[in-house]
């Protein structure tokens, strides 16, 4: 299966969840605490402009509205930075920690997403003012800070709601960054395949913060898996333990396929670079490119419920049922597609197997949401209260954040279309 | 503002700002080291990445040379072919232009016998070959006995000369000057003649056909592709 029908399966999982993750959180009967409440609106929104930009990029800029497809992917993964720069201001640990704050916090974000969309416009899309929104650092920083300080938390270390935050900090570190993950080694012996990763050429600021980002993801997550070494050897192994261990062993395996390879392609690595080989080419789409589309919805999917960002009730849980079910039947054939190009596979079997998979999975999925959404792990806010100080919004808030947000996508999908129409040069607006 | 609200407040909380500071330096040492390899130790390398290749296009040329005599009876038109296989050259070789020169002088013996009309065209087609090419010669004509020259561009583009060009691939190049179609099929060469009479034709016995002679030649080339190094 190409990437292209990677990024189209990515594109439906992610709007998959975006939108009925929006449809849950609308329609929970039981309160839910505010960072977690924006947090799960923040997280579908993030979903839904992943969405969008896997699934007009899926299309490949060899047709006529080749600006159309590449506006629309830059664009709303502007808005896609701006909303986990947002995210991780307020979840897991609020540092926005009044309704000020919060206010002000969210009014820069969105100009910072603003100014760089303009910028995008108005100047060119690589130039460096156009990638300021790229939230690696920042949102890794914080994601990692809060990891150190809930998992190394003295006399709480086998806390199950403290040394949750830790979890759920290396959760979303790993889904925005998993994929960056893979090619760790790659930063530290100076390969090619890390440093040549994504750059757009001609301007060198660009590509240089641009791989900055990549390198403050790769040192973010060398930090939690020596973290996650030392807490071994002390005895205390954790779920999400095995989860950083796994992604960054990938990433050794990596090195050792991919060493020697040079260029990679669009999407954060996620694409094999000219002049990779068959297998090299197959090892990147098994990795990469299956975090950037299929594994991110998993993850979004897993903190949305067993986080308590949602809380499913009788009147929400045949759509939660629904959002799960469409997740897994689409990544069980995706991955179907996969081994399917990787294994000569006739149609007529893989449709079998596919057949078998949604039987097993419809059971998987029947107990595995059971005990997802039947005990939500919660925040120690009786021991720890005052990390997470309580605030208390209004409805209209929420609602507020969802109209901004649909309000936005939509504005950045009409741009992109108007600049189509106008021909516009992507790389330099002298000449539109 | 109180000290909770503040974020100082969870920097300092629970482990007096260890764990930031540990973040801090970790992500300020290996943002260093990666600003040193982006921007020094790999910056030719990454500045060059996207620049565009420039390639050194390279000829080197040969004749196949041949010539045929046909004797045409006036009012008649003969036809001479050639291709690869005529020739005797490989299949896969890359055919540049041909040319053709037509020879006759009047041959009757007679004393006074003028010129005949030869009239000499290639039709545009049997082989495959740059038939648009404005600097093509395809038909001539004369009853003065001069030597005519009909020429066919049979590679688009190609003058024979090195060049050097900037972009696409080295294999995008060698494609585009190994293209083995050009070349292929027969082209034919018509010849007509129309004999003139000399004024003692009547005596000695009418002029009715001509010795045309024609000599081809057919130039071919090898082509090199270089990249140059940037």
């Amino acid at each position: 299966m190409a990437v292209d029908g990677l990024l189209a399966v990515g594109g439906i999982l992610s709007l998959a969840l975006g939108a009925s993750g929006l449809i849950l959180t609308r329609n929970q009967k039981q309160e839910v605490i505010w960072n977690k409440r924006f947090a799960a609106q923040i997280l579908c929104w993030i979903f839904i402009c992943k969405g969008i930009a896997n699934g007009v990029r899926s299309v490949g800029y060899e047709g006529e509205s080749w600006r159309f497809v590449l506006y629309t992917g830059h664009f709303t993964d502007q808005v896609f930075a701006g909303a986990i720069m947002l995210l991780a201001l307020i979840f897991p640990v609020p540092l926005l920690r009044t309704k000020k704050q919060f206010k002000i916090g969210a009014l820069l974000v969105l100009t910072y997403t603003l100014i760089s969309i303009g910028a995008a416009i108005f100047i060119s899309v690589n130039t460096p003012l156009a990638g300021l929104a790229d939230g690696y650092i920042v949102c890794g920083f914080i994601w990692a800070s809060v990891y150190l300080k809930f998992r190394f938390m003295s006399n709480y270390e086998d806390h199950k709601e403290v040394q949750g935050v830790s979890d759920v900090a290396i959760l979303l570190l790993i889904m925005v960054t998993g994929h960056i993950l893979f090619r760790w080694v790659g930063f530290l012996t100076r390969s090619d395949y890390f440093y040549f990763m994504d750059v757009y050429g001609g301007n060198m600021t660009s590509d240089y913060l641009w791989s900055m980002g990549l390198a403050a993801a790769a040192i973010f997550g060398i930090v939690i898996l020596f973290g996650e070494i030392y807490q071994v050897i002390q005895g205390n192994v954790r779920g999400t333990s095995y989860v950083i261990f796994t992604y960054m062993t990938i990433g050794i395996v990596s090195h050792i396929v991919l060493a020697g390879t040079g260029l990679s392609g669009s999407g954060g690595g996620t694409d094999a670079g000219a002049g990779y080989t068959k297998w090299q080419s197959i090892w990147t789409e098994i990795t990469s490119s299956v975090h950037f589309t299929m594994m991110r919805p998993i993850f979004g999917l897993y903190i949305l419920f067993h986080y308590g960002l949602v809380k499913i009730s009788e009147d929400n849980e045949q759509v939660g049922k629904t959002m799960a079910i469409v997740l897994i039947v689409v990544a069980t054939s995706a991955l179907l597609e996969i081994i399917q190009s990787l294994i000569p596979l006739t149609e007529m079997l893989s449709a079998g197997i596919l057949g078998i998979a949604i039987a097993f999975g419809i059971g998987w999925e029947e107990r595995s949401f059971q005990s997802l959404i039947s005990n939500p792990l919660r925040f120690p806010i009786r021991v720890k209260g005052l990390y997470f100080p309580e605030l208390d919004f209004e409805k209209s808030a929420y609602f507020t954040l969802d109209k901004g947000m649909a309000i936005l996508i939509g504005f950045v999908v009409l741009m992109a279309f108007i600049l189509e129409l106008s021909s516009a040069d992507p790389f330099t607006m002298n000449s539109w | 503002m109180s000290d909770e609200e503040g974020i100082l407040f969870l920097i300092k909380e629970d482990d007096s700002g260890r764990s930031f500071a540990l973040l801090s330096f970790a992500l300020v040492v290996g943002l260093a080291f990666h600003a040193y390899t982006f921007n020094i130790t790999k910056a030719n390398d990454i500045a060059n990445k996207y620049a565009l290749d420039t390639y050194s296009i390279d000829f080197e040329h040969y004749d196949v040379q041949g010539s045929d005599s046909i004797l045409i009876a006036s009012g008649e038109t003969d036809v001479l072919q050639l291709s690869r296989d005529i020739m005797g050259v490989e299949e896969g070789s890359l055919m540049a232009q041909i040319a053709f020169d037509i020879s006759y002088s009047e041959s009757s013996g007679q004393i006074g016998d003028p010129c005949d009309e030869v009239h000499v065209s290639i039709a545009p087609n049997g082989m495959v070959a740059d038939w648009q090419n404005e600097d093509n010669v395809l038909s001539d004509s004369n009853d003065n006995c001069d030597p005519m020259t009909l020429l066919v561009y049979v590679y688009p583009e190609y003058v024979g000369e090195s060049s050097e060009v900037v972009g696409s691939s080295a294999n995008y190049w060698n494609d585009l000057w190994t293209n083995e179609t050009y070349g292929s099929g027969t082209i034919e060469l018509e010849i007509s003649v129309e004999t003139n009479e000399g004024p003692t034709s009547f005596a000695t016995g009418g002029d009715d056909n001509e010795e045309i002679t024609v000599q081809w030649t057919v130039s071919f080339f090898e082509v090199e592709i270089t990249t140059l190094p940037l």
